[in-house]
């Protein structure tokens, strides 16, 4: 018989770090220095890939909120941990569909086509590196011998509901030649000090198609859905994702740093930030629209596409 | 859990963390891991079976017996990783242990680890006169460890590729709380997904070698 002391301890210290954490919002984004221009053709590309099966989510609770202190960090924790599980066990269907799908060769040939020739950072091939996480980012730029790495490290999820596919990126351009780390700004990745010239997070959300959307607000309709005919409008997705989170990256590589990216004049948007696999709500500033896709900034100036 | 003559799996890797006696203690462990692991990205090394699991003898005394190679685990191609990475999995060496134990009244399964090349020549068995020629190959075709939001997910697929009948997949998944955040906790759940797999198989691996 299981004891309920230290589950629910445990339950209540991992609420009460991930509600810490959560508060912790900054400006993320690192622009290229003026001074890099045109000492950025000898790059390296890598995409690296935490887990090759496609992931899923939830929106976290706020059930607990009411109750307060340890009482309703225990109940939160109850509640996510079970969202966590249905979650998990209803994407198997998707995941079976991907069995044989490489997503990260998909991620990598769209850098690779996108950034063969940019004026901006030309990269002169694009690798693969799988089971890499963003604190190995050091590891990844010591092993490389070209005057700079550009690492994409990518993962793709399923929203809560299973309605959306998600493709949360984070790029960071690190200098390896002596003369673009002097133009670098030095930030911490695991236990390590990486030489930055640029970095950024882009997230890429595109729903399924109207045509095949169940009209049963049902998670296992939506993952039979997504499944179906080999997983074809899962794969479709996360190609359109692919691309449009290279297409993302490539423009924003040219923008100019801000101090703040919260004062962007104009409309502001709704979005969700998808971190540690967990659905957050947040304001945006519409940057541009196009072909019935929204491009928005957010306030540590990160850059999500989304539907209008 | 299934032992080989040739030595006994992590015995570690079986006990639960969910000890009354212990209960202070593992929160105490629980707040220190969680709070340590904001600042650091920690691979581990599962060691699910001993190394010298891979040269177990392969005799059977059975009224017949179907030789079913385990590929070794290729982490380049088949690994992944959200915080805790599986670096050495050792897990084909519990495919083939389980698979040695897994038999009917007629049918007995002979699993030995062999490197892809030597495929063809391992995969030739006759204990009683009866032949069966067709290679019948098992490999892990994905083996991670992630997590969802405080909820620890271990996921183990395996292939099951034999001539003449197209490749079939079997998934295995363990779902629940983080406890401690332990290897142990890891390898535990881990094993338990590749448990899951093989039931999932079972059926159809028998099917196939049967019908043969």
């Amino acid at each position: 018989m299981k004891s309920s002391l230290p589950r629910n301890v445990i339950v209540a210290v991992s609420s009460a770090f991930v509600v810490f954490m959560s508060g912790c919002a900054s400006t993320y984004r690192v622009a290229f220095a003026p001074e890099t221009q045109g000492k950025l053709a000898n790059t390296a590309g890598i995409v690296a890939v935490e887990k090759d099966e496609i992931g899923t989510s939830i929106d976290p609770s706020g059930a607990g909120v009411a109750v307060g202190g340890l009482i309703g960090a225990i109940v939160d924790s109850a509640v996510n941990s079970s969202s966590s599980k249905k979650a998990e066990a209803a994407v198997a269907d998707v995941r079976n569909a991907l069995i044989e799908y490489a997503f990260d060769r998909e991620m990598s040939d769209a850098f690779a086509r996108r950034f063969s020739d940019a004026p901006s950072v030309s990269l002169l091939s694009v690798v693969v590196s799988k089971n890499t996480a963003a604190p190995e980012l050091s590891r990844l730029v010591s092993e490389s011998t070209a005057d700079a790495v550009a690492v994409v490290f990518v993962r793709h999820l399923l929203s809560p509901d299973f309605a959306e596919a998600v493709i949360p990126v984070e790029i960071v351009v690190c200098a390896k030649s002596a003369e673009l780390t002097a133009l670098a700004k030095p930030r911490k990745y695991g236990d390590q000090e990486v030489p930055v010239l640029y970095r950024n997070k882009f997230q890429s959300i595109w729903p399924l198609p109207p045509g095949v959307k169940s009209t049963e607000q049902a998670r296992e309709k939506y993952a039979a859905a997504w499944a179906m005919d080999g997983g074809v409008h899962v794969r479709n997705a996360l190609q359109t994702a692919c691309n449009e989170i290279a297409e993302l990256a490539y423009w924003d590589v040219t923008q100019p740093a801000r101090e703040n990216y919260s004062d962007i004049p104009g409309e502001t948007r709704r979005t969700h930030i998808y971190n540690m696999n967990s659905r957050i709500p947040s304001n945006a500033k519409l940057i541009k629209t196009e072909n019935g896709r929204v491009w928005v900034r957010l306030a540590d100036g990160s850059l999500h596409a989304q539907a209008e | 859990m299934a032992a080989c003559g040739c030595g006994s799996p992590t015995e570690v890797s079986m006990r639960k963390p969910n000890n009354k006696k212990h209960a202070g203690v593992f929160a105490w462990i629980a707040l220190v891991l969680v709070c340590g692991g904001c600042a650091s990205y920690d691979p581990i090394k599962l060691s699910l079976a001993p190394p010298e699991a891979k040269h177990v003898g392969t005799a059977f005394v059975a009224a017949r017996s179907v030789a079913v190679t385990v590929l070794p685990y290729n982490e380049t191609s088949a690994g992944s990783v959200y915080r805790k990475r599986v670096v050495t999995s050792g897990l084909d060496d519990r495919v083939a242990v389980e698979l040695r134990n897994m038999s009917t009244a007629d049918v007995r399964i002979n699993a030995q680890i062999t490197e892809q090349e030597n495929i063809s020549s391992e995969a030739q068995t006759d204990t009683a006169g009866q032949r069966d020629t067709r290679q019948t190959v098992i490999s892990i075709a994905k083996a991670y460890l992630h997590e969802v939001y405080q909820t620890k997910s271990a996921v183990v697929v395996l292939k099951l590729e034999r001539e003449g009948i197209p490749a079939r997949y079997f998934r295995g998944q363990v779902t629940g709380l983080i406890w401690t955040g332990s290897d142990s906790e890891y390898q535990n759940a881990l094993i338990k997904a590749l448990h899951k797999a093989l039931q999932e198989m079972r059926p159809e691996l028998m099917k196939t070698i049967e019908t043969s």
